[in-house]
């Protein structure tokens, strides 16, 4: 009794009620303490089921644990760890697991066999989806989702090693060992509560003393290693290129702890040993409570304690699995061992039955009868509480499957094995490879430890072999019993013999096609317990060898992985970061409303006591600028520092417009566009002093932007001598626009130089050094002050507190929006990547003679022809408002794609004309002006018609900025 | 006309959590350094002192100088760009673990080294000074130290927790 702790009972709750266990157990194992059997209802059937296995093979015992917002469906009993009042709930029963009304699935299964979806629920087409796949749905399923947020916190983490070991059987443990007093960085996962794998659960010897007590030597040992971290409850999930591995951790329950990890680990070298998995005997009833793996009927008792039945039938074509009977007959148990081997001899003190098979099952909620069939044919019926069925054991090799490696048949394994040098930088070692014996397990992982330590340039040490018990058990393959009744073979999608010789007869016997047809292996368990007993019937009902059909394809993740794990941090502002402005917080203070543009907080609005909402704080905002004076927060747009002797030919070949007469101390209004001709951006240039620049795009668009520029500066013209750095995150930067922007900088900077209309000079403001640029997006006389960041939020008030002393205030993105679009001026709105510069009215920004990128395909007959698309703006012809993205068209015209003209990019209320005012992309725009359009949205099921009018509807003639 | 009060752009850096503690590492001055002629600086992945502080390879063709720089160009101030905090107590590396995806273990990330990475979404330098060699520096874009203090505190929380 090794895996639990007899003095710390702990109560929990199934169903409801509760039930009694100790620290140690998992929910199978109380359970099955408490005399519980019935725990689940099977997939498709609704068929009573039972425990199985002890780990994460199990295919039946599936259970809810938690609920409401809590609630994590399609656990596996025998890997949840009970805890002081944990609610389980049984799943995929209505009303009650022992009343379960759906089992009339279970009468008509003559009628659902493989393929029986395809088959029935062909016609009419269009009931699948309504009527038929709800239905199959909420029939045929597993555990359900509670539909509420799921507020419980898992962790996400990388971890590197020298050498991963997965699984801490005894060869992981010897690998592991081995390897850590070589002196190599050692994980070693194992995906139980407790190391020590099958030792745990039997009932032997290794080197002189209990295997438990070894085990525990062994890890208070790695333990001691700086160089060794244990990973129990950490099931690796995958396997992928370069050393990478997946795996999933659940964390010991406590509170503030993650529930789970999902790690990322990257080793120089792997150990594989993930042991064997038993495997049932497919035949009639085999699927009853109480029916288990042998090995797990010696397992609950030697680690749990738990007898699971007081009259047990072994039935097994091995001699391994005598050592269940072996085990369950010294703790009283009355055994019958069933053996079809007609040379089968007991090795204990309990009779066997040799030549025999067991042929069916009685016991509806629980297993009552064993039906034993002799050599000669006799069938007879045996009082039994528990069937422990062994048919030998696969080879745990689905994580060496990951990389593309295929298992082979190796008869004398009787299994599955994997080639030795099948998976780069990865060994196999234990049962995993064959190697059953915990002697040749123990002998395996020490030479695989030592193998890494070689590999890794470190002299090995590799432990003694300890004594240990060298005998596998020998073992005849017999995968089914004839016999007639339901023998499943995938407890876990309830496909039987029959389901996969039907899938065979009907031509789809290919292992991946029997797969699909039948279901079989696509459970949560993915068909451990199950996939080489298919492969051996459809091998038998193809009369072909078990060897050449090959198997199924084992993908990640090797356990069922929560999503919550994978996505773990991603909830809320852990999905996207949210930049802040040096100015964030004294724009909260000023009441600033935030919103998100790309990944900065920006002020939509400033909110004033007495106002209502945003479009009352834009108006008013609106009229600070236009007639005293705004300050907006505009350190978000990218900058970018361009340095170096040829900074000016490298941005006159970037840029569309003439730059290399621009002197020091102006500015540039310029355009970058795409190689195909296609505006990117548009921006300030700023020539700060000689060789230095600074331009400015939009924000958010550093990486687009810097790609771009890198691309051309290094692999274009790498002969060019100059250097980009991105400067954003170093500035805060601050617009100060309206008639008395010369007022408000005059009262707060140390000195305001006199700058014409795109002038740029130095500044001080007491201990902060920034730059003034004349420049305006708004229309009015305007100003950008640049300060290092540090000074933003000092900055930020100041400048409000003398701009509401000037009548005026701070203003927002919603009013930064109506001054632009009073104005013509774009955004990206406009800029949309499809539009050229002679669209946007801006064709005399491309200098004569070209020479810049994106001029020769700008010159394309398509990007110059009459009949695209041209900036123009709209107002309605009645009072009202306009939305953007309405498409425009002729009047009287039929709202037909072909007759699309355009659609509108950006509207807004003008406050300062008073009336809606949009800009829109207009075929043949320019040659529109003061046609009267129809206006159609669908989406918002608006229809007006509009009048279309110039882009610059305030002040044409631009006298106020230049003023 | 009022002097400006420059401000760090987190409140509460400093804070314990189990057994790690997170503090401003030490600043002062930062230079982006990109020059033509790259003699003498670090290699990639590498720090090394200069006669006024250290210099910090932090990218393709780019260094960060911390105190006065060495007279290199093209060079660019960097001071107010950057916050670089600083993580101490036992498991460093571990509490970094959940958020950067490259290998800081000691032996591997050894005093002086440096790394370009992501801490959760946010482009970081990750630094293990000579001088405090049990440390990690943690160098943040300064629009997103909040965001990456915060991934930071729960990262130090959960390590906590076991």
């Amino acid at each position: 009794m090794s895996g639990i702790d007899p003095s710390r009972p702990l109560r929990f709750r199934f169903d409801g009620r509760e039930v009694q266990g100790f620290a140690g157990d998992t929910v199978a194992s109380a359970l099955l303490r408490a005399g519980r059997r019935l725990v689940a209802r099977s997939f498709k059937y609704h068929r009573p089921r039972g425990v199985v296995s002890t780990g994460s093979d199990e295919p039946s015992a599936l259970v809810t644990v938690g609920q409401g917002a809590a609630q994590t469906p399609n656990q596996r009993a025998t890997m949840v760890e009970i805890t002081e009042g944990l609610e389980v709930f049984s799943q995929n029963a209505w009303p009650s697991l022992a009343l379960d009304v759906q089992a009339v699935n279970d009468l008509v299964a003559p009628l659902l066999g493989a393929g029986f979806y395809y088959k029935t629920f062909m016609w009419p087409r269009r009931a699948w989806f309504r009527l038929y796949e709800p239905v199959i749905r909420r029939a045929a399923g597993l555990g359900a989702l509670s539909g509420q947020a799921d507020r419980g916190r898992d962790e996400k983490a990388f971890a590197f090693c020298d050498l991963l070991v997965i699984g801490a059987g005894p060869a992981g443990l010897m690998a592991a060992l081995a390897a850590a007093r070589a002196g190599a960085d050692v994980i070693l996962a194992d995906e139980a509560a407790a190391m020590g794998g099958r030792l745990l659960y039997e009932a032997e010897e290794v080197g002189g003393v209990p295997a438990a007590d070894w085990v525990a030597g062994v890890l208070a040992e790695l333990a001691g290693w700086p160089n060794v971290r244990l990973m129990p409850r950490c099931t690796v999930t995958g396997v992928y290129d370069h050393g990478t591995y997946a795996a999933i951790e659940r964390l010991a329950p406590a509170p503030g702890r993650p529930r789970e990890c999902f790690w990322r680990i990257v080793a120089q070298r792997a150990v594989l040993a993930t042991g064997a998995s038993e495997r049932l005997i497919a035949f009639p009833g085999n699927d009853r409570p109480g029916v288990m793996l042998a090995g797990a009927a010696r397992g609950y008792l030697n680690r749990y304690g738990v007898l699971a039945g007081k009259r047990v039938v072994v039935f097994a074509n091995n001699d391994d699995a005598q050592r269940s009977a072996r085990d369950l007959a010294a703790a009283g148990a009355a055994v019958l061992v069933v053996d079809p081997r007609a040379q089968a001899v007991a090795l204990g003190d309990y009779p066997l039955r040799a030549g025999a098979e067991v042929v069916a099952t009685r016991g509806r909620a629980a297993l009552r009868a064993v039906a034993v069939r002799d050599a000669a044919g006799h069938v007879e019926w045996l009082a039994a509480d528990c069937l422990a069925v062994s048919g030998g054991w696969n080879p745990v090799l689905q994580l060496a499957c990951h990389l593309g490696a295929k298992p082979v048949w190796n008869e004398a394994v009787g299994g599955f094995v994997m080639a030795p040098d099948a998976v780069s930088g990865m060994a196999l070692a234990g049962a995993v490879t064959g190697a059953f014996s915990t002697r040749a397990a123990l002998a395996e992982g020490i030479a695989a430890g030592a193998a890494a330590a070689r590999a890794l340039n470190l002299a090995p040490v590799a432990p003694d072999l300890p004594a240990a018990d060298a005998e596998a058990g020998a073992m005849r393959l017999h995968w089914q019993v004839a016999a007639k009744g339901r023998a499943f073979v995938d407890l876990a999608n309830d496909v039987t013999v029959k389901d996969l010789v039907l899938a065979a007869a009907e031509g789809m016997g290919a292992p991946e096609h029997a797969k699909r047809y039948t279901t079989q292996g696509m459970a949560p368990d993915q068909g451990r317990l199950s996939n080489p007993t298919a492969l051996a019937v459809l091998a038998d009902a193809t009369a072909r060898a078990l060897a050449e059909g090959g198997t199924t394809t084992a993908r990640p993740p090797f356990v069922p992985v929560s999503i919550s794990a994978m996505g773990a941090g991603g909830l809320g502002a852990g999905f996207a970061p949210l930049r802040k402005s040096p100015a964030h917080a004294a724009a909260l203070d000023r009441g600033a409303v935030m919103i998100e543009a790309g990944p900065w907080l920006r002020a939509s609005h400033f909110l004033r006591p007495g106002e209502d909402g945003w479009a009352t704080s834009c108006a008013r905002e609106v009229g600070h600028v236009r007639s005293a004076v705004g300050v907006a927060d505009v350190s978000t747009l990218s900058r970018f520092d361009i340095q170096g002797p040829d900074a000016a030919e490298f941005l006159h070949r970037v840029c569309t417009n003439t730059i290399n007469t621009l002197k020091p101390g102006h500015v540039r209004y310029t355009l970058l566009l795409r190689e195909d001709g296609m505006v990117m951006e548009d921006g300030p240039l700023v020539h700060l002093a000689p060789d230095r620049y600074w331009l400015f795009t939009s924000s958010g668009s550093e990486a687009l932007v810097r790609r771009h520029l890198e691309l051309a500066a290094q692999g274009q013209w790498p002969d060019l001598r100059l250097r980009i750095f991105e400067a954003s995150e170093n500035w805060a930067q601050f617009a100060i626009a309206g008639p008395r922007a010369r007022d408000l900088l005059t009262a707060t900077l140390d000195a305001l130089p006199d700058l014409p209309f795109m002038g740029a000079a130095p500044v001080n403001w007491g201990a902060a050094q920034g730059w003034l640029l004349r420049i305006s997006y708004s229309g009015e006389l305007g100003y950008e002050l640049a300060l290092p960041a540090r000074f933003g939020d000092a900055a930020f008030r100041a400048l409000t507190d003398a701009a509401e002393a000037l009548g005026g205030g701070a203003y927002g993105l919603e009013a930064m929006n109506v001054l632009r679009i009073e104005k013509g001026f774009l955004t990206h709105a406009e800029i949309d990547g499809r539009v050229t510069a002679s669209d946007l009215g801006l064709g005399r920004m491309l200098r004569a003679g070209g020479g810049h990128i994106g001029a020769d395909l700008a010159a394309r007959p398509a990007l110059t022809a009459p009949g695209r698309a041209q900036l123009v703006a709209l107002r309605p012809t009645a009072p009202g408002t306009i939305a953007a993205g309405g498409h425009l068209f002729a009047q009287g015209a039929a709202l037909a794609p072909e007759n699309d003209l355009g659609h509108v990019t950006s509207a807004c209320h003008s406050p300062t004309l008073g009336h809606a005012l949009a800009l829109a992309l207009l075929r043949d725009g320019r040659a529109r002006m003061g046609e009267t359009l129809r206006l159609w949205d669908g989406l918002r099921g608006t229809d007006q018609l509009v009048e279309v009018i110039a882009p610059a509807q305030y002040d044409p003639e631009g006298g106020r900025a230049r003023g | 006309m009022a002097d400006l009060i420059a401000t760090h752009p987190l409140d509460q850096l400093a804070q314990s959590i189990g057994a790690h503690h997170l503090a401003a590492a030490p600043q002062g001055r930062i230079t982006a350094l990109a020059p033509f002629e790259t003699k003498g600086l670090p290699a990639p992945g590498r720090a090394v002192a200069h006669s006024g502080g250290l210099t910090l390879w932090a990218g393709h063709g780019l260094w960060l100088a911390t105190g006065t720089p060495p007279a290199l160009t093209p060079a660019t101030d960097a001071t107010d760009a950057w916050v670089a905090v600083r993580l101490t107590g036992p498991a460093p590396d571990a509490v970094l673990a959940r958020l950067v995806p490259v290998d800081l273990r000691p032996l591997h990330f050894a005093p002086g080294h440096v790394a370009r990475t992501l801490l959760g979404h946010v482009a970081v330098l990750i630094h293990r000074p000579a001088t405090a060699p049990d440390a990690l520096e943690v160098w943040l874009p300064r629009s997103m130290a909040a965001h990456a203090l915060d991934d930071l505190a729960e990262a130090m929380r959960a390590v906590a927790a076991r």
